[in-house]
């Protein structure tokens, strides 16, 4: 944790003190066309979906919504997405995953990107609880959680707000959330709504 | 027959059996109902009208006969439990083309037109019952008084806070000089953030010029102002700064 914080400190220090770079972006390589190796039609290489079976170390095991089995490597560099982005310690058996990254030559994928658990749902409002938005998605009933101070709210697409009053019942709402494995539940992320 | 029972059956039989043989949205109805499943996807729409032409034929028979409506509702209470086995995300398709699971509810506005059928006074609280009962009318009664309960209570109050929500820095950052400058070469989604004053800092991981960086942005946290979004990327195995925006 200490060494987490030391890292904080450092970066922090190193956009807002205005350090000297030791040189500089060279447009040519920042505007290059991003490299695009996936054949059409077959599966992209980089890209991992399933439900994690074993953890072991920095290692996830995951089976595929179409049966397929994938090794996924985590680094420090990895972004780890569970509600919000996390840390990797967050990560459990039975959860389900996107992975993008770059896949190694031993058929491991070394993630760059990792989204936990994560659910977009176009639904309806049935009704509002305390902290809780009781969805309709497509016939079947969603239990949709608030939790304060995370979930977020977009209305008619401006900056996200904390202010969730606006909602209304019977409204069509978009949901990014985390899903609680095994049941109709989910953690908002993100509502977004017209008003 | 008493003449309470005749115009609520009949009614119920006539709106669902002209909804099914005229209605433009039959069609919908008939592809979300769980007669899919029953005869098939080919033969949905004809054998949806034609239970609509037999439910109009039983309303004429009615002041004649109660014994084709009684066969009628026992075999729609079987289609309501067959529906609710085999075919569970389907709706009933009865009488409108609103989407809802078969619930406890269908079975309740069928197990009223079946009781309607030998008892008079359930005819008449049918007329009631039968509003309360039908999920396509829900708005008319249900959603307001919902969205009132939700003006009195105020359930979702306590999740205003004074904190900038996460995703609304992500929001500014995208819409930044800086982040458009190195959007092409990061590579992942934030792997960590936080405050530091007035500015909430996030990091982003990337690959620039083989080797693996760290993309951090300071975004100003209380106030809308992109233009102010700063950014250093440092290289992550010397912690030199690659440079800065």
């Amino acid at each position: 944790m200490t060494t987490k914080l030391d890292r904080r400190v450092f970066l922090t220090a190193a956009v807002l003190t205005g350090a000297t770079a030791v040189g500089s972006l060279d447009p040519a390589e920042a505007f290059a066309a991003p490299k695009f190796d996936v054949e059409p039609g077959a599966p992209d290489p980089n890209f991992v979906e399933g439900r994690i079976g074993t953890i072991t170390g920095t290692m996830l095991f995951v089976t595929g919504s179409d049966g397929v089995f994938n090794r996924v490597r985590v680094t420090g560099a990895t972004s780890v997405w569970k509600l919000t982005p996390t840390s990797f310690e967050k990560v459990a058996v039975g959860d389900g995953l996107y992975a993008r990254g770059v896949r190694m030559a031993d058929g491991v994928l070394a993630a760059e990107s990792l989204w936990v658990n994560i659910v977009n749902i176009e639904a309806h409002i049935s009704s509002i609880g305390r902290n809780v938005l009781h969805l309709e998605h497509h016939g079947s009933k969603i239990v949709a959680h608030v939790v304060p101070g995370t979930t977020a709210t977009v209305y008619n697409g401006t900056p996200a707000i904390s202010d969730m009053s606006l909602l209304k019942v019977g409204g069509h709402v978009k949901v990014i959330g985390a899903w609680i494995p095994d049941t109709n539940e989910i953690q908002i992320a993100t509502v977004y709504a017209g008003v | 027959m008493s003449p309470w029972q005749l115009v609520f059956v009949g009614g119920v039989l006539a709106w669902s059996g002209g909804f099914k043989l005229f209605a433009r949205t039959a069609p919908v109805a008939a592809a979300s109902s769980a007669l899919r499943t029953l005869v098939g996807q080919r033969h949905t729409v004809w054998v949806y009208r034609t239970v609509g032409a037999v439910e109009l034929a039983v309303v004429a028979s009615l002041p004649f006969t109660r014994m084709p409506a009684v066969v009628l509702s026992l075999a729609f209470i079987g289609y309501l439990a067959y529906g609710r086995l085999k075919a569970p995300t389907s709706s009933c398709g009865c009488s409108s083309a609103h989407r809802s699971p078969i619930g406890w509810r269908n079975f309740a506005f069928a197990g009223v037109l079946l009781a309607a059928l030998f008892v008079p006074a359930v005819a008449v609280a049918g007329f009631v019952l039968g509003f309360a009962l039908s999920p396509q009318f829900d708005r008319y009664w249900l959603i307001p008084l919902r969205q009132w309960k939700v003006r009195l209570t105020h359930p979702l109050a306590s999740a205003q806070t004074d904190e900038t929500p996460l995703h609304s820095t992500v929001q500014q950052l995208q819409r930044s000089d800086a982040y458009r400058k190195v959007g092409q070469l990061l590579r992942s989604d934030v792997v960590d953030s936080w405050d530091e004053g007035e500015w909430r800092m996030l990091r982003y991981t990337m690959r620039y010029q083989e080797r693996t960086a760290s993309a951090v942005f300071a975004v100003p946290r209380h106030a809308d102002e992109p233009a102010r979004v700063r950014l250093a990327v440092v290289d992550d195995t010397d912690d030199a700064i690659l440079f800065t925006a």
